[in-house]
């Protein structure tokens, strides 16, 4: 009775006390639990809107790249081609105005995931990213309004599974396709002063034509056109060099700007460089002359209906000729009202002097005017969608509906291309061969170096072409992986250097040659003389961490310290990451204002420390096969 | 026994007592302490564990109602861009306002019909069926704008400035809004091609410039000739002014560059905007007109924050999630930013919160795509004849 009586032992109750705090912890825990997957039910919700914006950038940025070099006699001597231009999704996006932008290394190889699958994407060379903290419109970050944190920073993002082999961006010894009007004259190059001769010579030498805009005296034109076809020349201008009595000259430039370097008497209060009808006749006898003499027969400039289909022969001739006499025909239009023209101009049957000889006669009507203009558009669209890898005459803009962008691919499965960096002749280089579906024929030269031939024998091995092979999503199958992971406590989260940046994201010159022929050093080609960079087209170079990273070393100011003025400046013309000076704002080590809040922030967790992330989503997808625009 | 019931009851000897009580004894003053101690951990213990319950299914429960509204948010921006609910509603005509169409003069030119990005074709740019394929007017929603079209091609000149002296010809001659048309100093043409010209010229007209260069092709060049005096000013070649003259209300002036160009030098810097009426309440059916009518500069080598700031504010549909909640619920608001700029059309989402428990603050940003506002507008059978 009296043991059925007595209470607890201290041994029994600190067992129930044990029992109760398990089950209280365990309750807690449940706790704990539901507030995690809150947590990650939030972040969920942020990958999603960043995939869809991805996805977005990735199909809606423009492909242009206007302002950077894209052609080079050897392929590794522009950025084009590289990884920068990749139409790899981890690629394009990683931009500054697509959004994403690597995480710092440092800060990235602190970080461990399920697998550790984030260190092995880093050790298979891929990257981590992070969003930039303002979505990407385009609009200058510095002129935003404020806008709260974006809590989407603490997703850190990747692509597991490697790169495809997909189309090249452009050729890089000729990023055809090129446009011209039609109809249209010869096509000469603006800016050409530090274009290459054939040899590397003076470009005042005789193959450069030599004429300045109006007010533009110090620009020469070059006709490029005539690498392939001696005899566009003669349309352009002829005899060459020109001749200094103005009336003895043919072609579009003597007409349209006939005042250098012919000896006109100067005309006071005028600029002298009034076109005339003699000159528009000239220039029609110059466009006929170039007909003759690709073979054409009369037939193809005395008639008056419109020529849907090619007569027979070369198809690029009757493009050209046909182009250059639309253009010709219609200049007359200024100088010869309807009843004249109903009636006919009288073409008259000269010498164009030189050795050029004979151009044919014609009574010139409305009618041909009309005819020309219809045929010239007719022919070219029936000779871009049917002759695609026919690159002898170059595109029509006025075919708005219709591009041929021809697919080329790298040769992944023959030896590459090997020499040397244009200035810098010690470093070896190499890049794969492009293969195309079919040969290109009418290679020709290229506009920015039509002294460098295109060697044939560059061309890989077409048996390897794969773009146009059927092919099934789980081959290509690549897989964007979310991660939610707060690097931005780390203390390091906004001094920590940019993650290594690819060389092709550094947007230097194509080689160039100097006043005595002498090709640019290195050096020259890295401070790219004469290659304005202008933000807004550069969308694929420089840092992706460009509006943030700082332009000194940031270290020693205090955490909460105002950095928004040592932040680089992103501005049209701004270049505060150009040159070799300037290659630690390029490369990002002086760190960035990674949230864009413009004070220093420092985390409380030290760089020694490391962070666990979760796997938040995953998304399938395969990498663009060629590079466009979805509208 | 007997003696013992019989016998009365005697005091417990002293002895005896101390024992049996000793047997019954109260905790000792250890036992006490000891139990007081315990009993306080419990009491600590599940008190905190109350507390902490209590936070923690608070938080919880907080996160659960921010994550939902985050995500009906997320589901707002998702429904606007597929939808445009935001800039017409079609379930509520108090909510319509671009549906707006008259006759005005809000630009360059004389008295055209002009409409607002969501007025019905059949209102602002009706049908006019022809034999002539060349002469049919107005939208056309099946047509292919086959690329072996010769109505498709474009039909100008590049080359020719505001200042042209012509001498590149007159390419009036080919393609013009107007057929027959006078030349002067030629005389009287009959361009054989009007339909381009008509249907850039109507889609301006009827769209304004946002709905003009969505409706085009990505190759398109812009600008048209005419002979019209409604459609203003002309360079000598007939291309009306409000096509390419740099500074215009289309045309940016970058580079002063007055020649027929494509949508990337077009919007070189500058965006052409969709407004949403309620955004902009105190603007008449007019100014929206007008505002639909022109560019703003947006690059900041143009422009300023004052003015970017007031150019996505204007072009912001802004919603909020629930308006009608208990207060301590977080305030969710869906914000929709649509222009064009750079060849791109943008369409900017920001879900914003803040927790008016905590004062946290944060929004999630990005770019979205979805219907365009053709897609928009054919949702709404707007692009019929």
């Amino acid at each position: 009775m009296r043991n059925a009586r007595r209470g607890f032992t201290l041994f029994e109750v600190a067992v129930a006390l044990a029992v109760l705090t398990v089950a209280v912890t365990s309750s807690l825990a449940l706790f704990t639990h539901s507030l995690r997957a809150h947590r990650l039910a939030r972040f969920q919700l942020y990958a999603s809107a960043k995939a869809v914006e991805l996805v977005e950038c990735y199909m809606a940025g423009t492909n242009t790249v206007l302002c950077v070099d894209i052609e080079a006699p050897r392929p590794w001597d522009v950025p084009m081609n590289y990884r920068a231009t990749a139409p790899d999704l981890e690629a394009r996006v990683a931009t500054r105005r697509f959004g994403a932008a690597a995480l710092p290394t440092d800060i990235a190889r602190r970080l461990d995931s399920d697998g550790d699958e984030m260190q092995r994407i880093l050790d298979a060379g891929g990257q981590l990213l992070y969003a930039l903290p303002q979505a990407p419109t385009a609009w200058d970050e510095s002129a935003l309004p404020r806008n709260p944190p974006s809590d989407a920073q603490s997703l850190v993002f990747a692509v597991a599974g490697y790169a495809q082999a997909n189309a090249l961006f452009s050729f890089p010894a000729k990023a055809w396709p090129y446009y011209t009007p039609f109809p249209g004259p010869p096509m000469v190059v603006h800016h050409a002063r530090d274009f290459t001769t054939a040899t590397g010579a003076d470009p005042d030498a005789a193959d450069y034509v030599r004429f300045g805009m109006p007010g533009m005296t110090d620009y020469r034109l070059y006709l490029w056109e005539e690498t392939s076809d001696p005899d566009i020349r003669t349309v352009l201008q002829w005899p060459m060099p020109e001749d200094p009595q103005l009336d003895r000259n043919f072609g579009w430039m003597p007409y349209a700007y006939p005042r250098q370097p012919y000896a006109l008497p100067a005309v006071a209060g005028s600029a002298c460089d009034q076109p005339t009808a003699d000159g528009a006749l000239r220039y029609v006898q110059a466009a006929l002359w170039y007909a003759q003499a690709k073979g054409l027969p009369p037939s193809f400039w005395t008639g008056t209906a419109t020529l849907t289909d090619f007569i027979g022969g070369d198809a690029w001739k009757q493009v050209q000729a046909m182009r250059f006499l639309s253009h010709a025909a219609t200049c007359l239009t200024r100088w010869h009202d309807q009843a004249a023209l109903t009636a006919g101009v009288t073409i008259p049957a000269v010498d164009l002097g030189g050795g050029a000889g004979m151009c044919p006669a014609l009574l010139l009507t409305e009618a041909h005017v009309l005819a020309y203009e219809a045929s010239a558009l007719a022919l070219m669209h029936r000779y871009r969608t049917t002759l695609t890898y026919d690159w002898s005459a170059p595109r029509a803009y006025e075919n708005a509906l219709f591009t041929d962008w021809p697919l080329l691919e790298p040769d992944l499965f023959s030896p590459p291309l090997t020499g040397t960096i244009s200035g810098a002749p010690a470093i070896a280089a190499a890049q794969w061969r492009p293969i195309a579906p079919r040969p290109v024929t009418g290679l020709g030269r290229s506009m920015s170096h039509p002294g460098a031939v295109i060697d044939p024998a560059d061309w890989g091995d077409p048996r390897h072409v794969t773009l146009t092979a059927p092919f099934t999503a789980d081959e290509r199958c690549r897989q964007l992986v979310f991660w939610a992971v707060d690097w931005r406590a780390f203390e390091d989260a906004e001094t920590a250097p940019s993650a290594p940046i690819d060389a092709s994201r550094y947007p230097k010159s194509a080689p160039g040659f100097d006043a005595s022929g002498s090709p640019w050093p290195f050096t020259a080609l890295m401070e790219t003389w004469d290659l304005p960079w202008v933000d807004v087209f550069m969308t694929a170079f420089r840092n992706p961490e460009l509006p943030c990273v700082f332009t000194r070393d940031v270290t020693a100011m205090a955490t909460g310290d105002a950095v928004a003025a040592d932040r680089a400046s992103v501005n049209l013309f701004a270049t505060p990451d150009r040159g070799v000076a300037a290659l630690p704002v390029f490369t990002g080590a002086y760190g960035a204002d990674r949230d864009f809040d413009g004070v220093l922030d420092r985390g409380p967790v030290p760089r020694s420390a490391r962070l666990r992330a979760t796997t938040v989503a995953r998304f399938n997808f395969y990498d663009l096969r060629v590079p466009f625009s979805l509208r | 026994m007997d003696h013992q019931t019989s016998e009365p009851r005697r005091p417990m000897p002293e002895a005896r007592w101390r024992r049996a009580v000793a047997g019954r004894a109260a905790f000792t003053l250890i036992e006490l302490i000891l139990a007081t101690a315990a009993g306080a951990v419990v009491i600590v213990a599940a008190a905190a564990a109350l507390r902490v319950a209590a936070q923690t299914a608070t938080t919880g429960e907080r996160l659960a109602t921010q994550n939902a509204l985050i995500a009906a948010g997320l589901r707002g921006a998702f429904d606007e861009l597929d939808f445009w609910t935001a800039y017409d509603d079609p379930l509520d005509p108090a909510r319509q306002g671009l549906r707006y169409a008259t006759n005005a003069v809000v630009a360059p030119g004389g008295m055209r019909r002009l409409g607002l990005p969501f007025a019905p074709f059949s209102a602002t740019w009706p049908r006019v069926a022809s034999a002539d394929p060349e002469a049919v007017e107005g939208w056309d929603d099946d047509a292919p704008w086959d690329a072996a079209d010769p109505r498709a091609w474009w039909r100008g000149t590049m080359a020719e400035r505001l200042d042209s002296d012509l001498r590149h010809g007159r390419y009036a001659l080919f393609g013009s809004c107007t057929s027959p048309m006078t030349l002067a100093g030629y005389g009287v043409c009959a361009p054989a091609h009007t339909w381009l010209p008509r249907q850039m010229r109507g889609l301006k007209d009827a769209l304004g410039f946002y709905g003009l260069c969505e409706y085009l092709p990505p190759n398109a060049i812009y600008s048209v000739i005419t002979g019209e005096a409604a459609d203003g000013a002309t360079t000598p070649g007939g291309i009306a002014y409000e096509w390419v003259r740099p500074g215009g209300w289309l045309a940016n002036g970058s580079g002063n560059c007055s020649n027929a160009r494509g949508l990337e030098s077009l919007s070189f810097g500058s965006s052409f905007p969709m407004h949403p009426p309620q955004a902009n309440p105190a603007w008449s059916g007019l100014d929206l007109l007008q505002t639909h009518r022109r560019h703003v500069l947006t690059a900041s080598w143009f422009t300023d924050t004052a003015t970017l700031a007031a150019f996505v504010d204007t072009t912001t549909a802004r919603q909020e999630i629930m308006p009608l909640q208990p207060a301590s619920w977080p305030k969710v608001e869906v914000a929709v930013t649509r222009s064009m700029m750079l060849r791109r059309f943008l369409a900017l989402c920001r879900v914003r919160w803040s927790d008016p428990t905590t004062g946290d603050r944060a929004e999630l940003a990005f770019c979205g795509f979805g219907s365009t506002l053709r897609g928009a507008r054919r949702q709404r059978g707007l692009d019929a004849p």
